[in-house]
């Protein structure tokens, strides 16, 4: 029993903030729900875990880039070009396209850090141009359409649900990976270096610490995570098409940030960007319970990335300040 | 001391980069002679007009790359939501639809610049969020479909042509020459390089960064709504649809350009130049039988380059 306290001590995120932010939400909801049932139902928790499983993979290869003071915006690209050379590939062999599409997008985050280490450039405007190469890609393989994906088989087997309903093959995988990368990122030295790299570059260079391949390594997993989930969800519904960016991105970056990692990077783990990403699935379900238009529920995905993004800015403790001053006078606090 | 200036130019880093922009400069000039049909009056008409549609929007990104946040990735959206207030709003007359579409473009940038300049909220972020606000927002209203003007007539003088060049071309021509002068002449335009180079040493000098920061997307606003309700003008419909991939190539334009990615150095006419090479690119392409596929796929390396050869510049 104490041991396995001291395994969660390790690896759940600091002060247990995203938590408390999960669990404000499902009260809120309670609330909302008022015992009619429509949102405490094995519904409601499968399709949170189906949304999970779509933006969970990219939450945490994005969170990771953001833990090193970095974004990247080609995950888009390697998610929508992933998906199509999955679908394509994998139709004899699924392994085999999953292969495939992870290796692209492995391929494009290698590319893109060697490029960014050896010019010591900014992530964003490089990867903005390897997001527009794969886009115009996908567009080339896709040819403006979507591509059916022929092997229902693979299709129904991701989709089955296990354990009374209440999640799929597909959210099994991704839930086995965010594991993975708990236990990486917890017991490690890979760990401690991303968080040393993210809070101060130049500090952890002379701590030691191998930032160029850091930030090699990171933008590669997560590349081929973005990828992943590409594929899986190309797979699972039967069909590979491009996306539009604040589809992959949106969603992913607000994750992240409920889930505690910070744009200033040096912050967050693991679980806390899978208990940000539940949030958020959670938050989506539980308005699609009162029938809302799936576009209105986009735009709530952009204002909750509004809101935590001016949370996250780098003034907002000042400005803050400045209005506990004004609303109570000028006496210190 | 001339001498002294070439011997310095030829050796180096900075040859090699001047070697590589007047190569690629080669190439697109050689595409351009030997492709049959581009050295014609027409073609150039059609390669002025893809010029100031991107144009219009890559000096609206000029600002924001100057003012050191780097770039907008919800221009584009901000482009289709002043067409579409443009033809919703045609039924007040040219002047009423024009001013409406102005002001929406202006108020969704600023709202954006505000939450940039005033929270310190991280400008990429931003912008992904504001193209999400404005997609899901708008299919809302119109239910993802296109919007056709109730009085066809407001969009007549939006049509009108001047000589060989029609509107498009026009407003681009005057906005160019408006955002050079803005730039470069006035307090503003002094106020938002020093913003650019050092927001701190701006802030300890009594610029007020936030306002800085909030005009700057105002005015990218601006030049998305100008593009915006000429687009539609044109088409003489809108959709949410009718902007799209326009970020890519303004900021296309911007860095080909020579604008600098970290901020505080930039111009407009290198805008126009960037935008003038990305539409002959097109224009070639587009004579030598390429597919749009193709075309973003070049768009995409013609970034990277653009990108990569900067980040020399910069040290």
């Amino acid at each position: 029993m104490r041991s396995i306290t001291r395994v969660l001590d390790r690896i759940a995120p600091p002060r247990g903030r995203p938590l408390w932010i999960l669990l404000g939400l499902v009260a809120a909801l309670a609330v909302v729900d008022g015992g009619s049932g429509f949102f405490f139902q094995r519904s409601t928790l499968f399709s949170v875990t189906q949304l999970f499983s779509t933006v969970g993979l990219v939450a945490l290869g994005l969170g990771l880039v953001m833990m090193l003071h970095e974004y990247d915006l080609s995950l888009a690209g390697s998610f929508a070009l992933a998906g199509i050379v999955g679908v394509l590939t994998g139709v004899e062999s699924p392994l085999l396209g999953v292969a495939c599409g992870v290796a692209v997008g492995a391929a494009a985050g290698l590319i893109q850090g060697c490029i960014i280490v050896w010019l010591r450039m900014s992530a964003v405007a490089l990867t903005l141009g390897g997001l527009l190469l794969m886009l115009g890609i996908t567009y080339v393989l896709a040819a403006g359409t979507t591509i059916r994906y022929a092997n229902r088989a693979v299709t129904q087997w991701l989709q089955a649900s296990l354990f009374g309903g209440t999640i799929s093959h597909r959210g099994m995988i991704v839930a086995a990976i965010y594991v993975l990368a708990a236990l990486v990122f917890a017991y490690t030295r890979v760990g401690r270096d991303v968080i040393a790299t993210g809070s101060n570059r130049a500090g952890a260079a002379i701590a030691g610490v191998n930032t160029d391949a850091i930030l090699v390594g990171v933008l590669t997993a997560a590349g081929a995570l973005a990828a992943l989930a590409g594929v899986l969800l190309a797979y699972s519904l039967g069909a590979g098409s491009a996306f539009s960016l604040s589809d992959v991105l949106m969603g992913a970056t607000a994750a992240a940030i409920i889930g505690g990692v910070s744009l200033g990077g040096g912050k967050g783990r693991p679980i806390g960007i899978a208990l940000g990403a539940v949030t958020l699935c959670l938050l989506r379900s539980g308005l699609a319970g009162l029938e809302a238009d799936p576009a209105v529920l986009d735009s709530l995905t952009g204002l909750v990335l509004v809101l935590v993004a001016i949370a996250d800015g780098t003034l907002f403790g000042q400005r803050a300040l400045e209005w506990r001053r004004a609303l109570f006078g000028s006496r210190p606090p | 001391m001339i001498a002294l200036k070439l011997g310095r130019a030829v050796s180096g880093r900075a040859s090699a980069l001047w070697i590589v922009k007047l190569a690629v400069l080669a190439v697109i000039v050689g595409a351009a002679v030997f492709t049959p049909g581009f050295m014609t009056p027409a073609s150039a008409i059609a390669t002025l007009d893809h010029a100031a549609l991107i144009g219009l929007v890559g000096l609206g990104m000029t600002f924001i790359t100057i003012s050191g946040n780097q770039l907008s990735l919800s221009l584009g959206a901000t482009l289709s939501a002043a067409a579409l207030a443009f033809i919703a709003a045609s039924g007040l007359g040219t002047v009423g639809a024009c001013a409406v579409a102005i002001a929406t473009g202006v108020a969704l940038q600023a709202a954006q610049g505000f939450v940039i300049g005033y929270f310190g909220a991280n400008p990429i972020i931003v912008s992904i969020a504001g193209l999400g606000l404005i997609l899901g927002i708008g299919t809302h209203i119109t239910g993802g479909g296109e919007v056709y003007p109730a009085a066809a007539a407001s969009l007549a003088p939006l049509q009108s042509r001047l000589g060989p060049f029609n509107m498009l071309i026009v407003v681009f021509a005057v906005g160019s020459a408006a955002a050079e002068l803005l730039l470069s002449r006035t307090r503003f335009g002094r106020q938002l390089i020093a913003v650019g180079s050092s927001s701190r040493a701006a802030i300890a000098s009594g610029i007020q960064v936030p306002m800085v920061v909030t005009a700057t997307y105002a005015v990218a606003g601006f030049f998305c709504a100008l593009a915006g309700m000429l687009a539609a003008a044109r088409f003489r419909y809108a959709s949410l649809e009718i902007g799209v991939g326009y970020d890519y190539d303004a900021f296309g334009s911007v860095l080909i350009g020579g604008t600098l990615l970290r901020g505080g150095f930039g111009s407009a006419w290198r805008t126009v130049l960037g935008a003038l090479v990305l539409a002959s690119v097109h224009t070639i392409l587009v004579l030598r039988g390429y597919s749009q596929e193709a075309q973003y796929v070049l768009l995409g390396v013609f970034v990277l380059g653009a990108v990569c050869l900067s980040s020399r510049e910069e040290r």
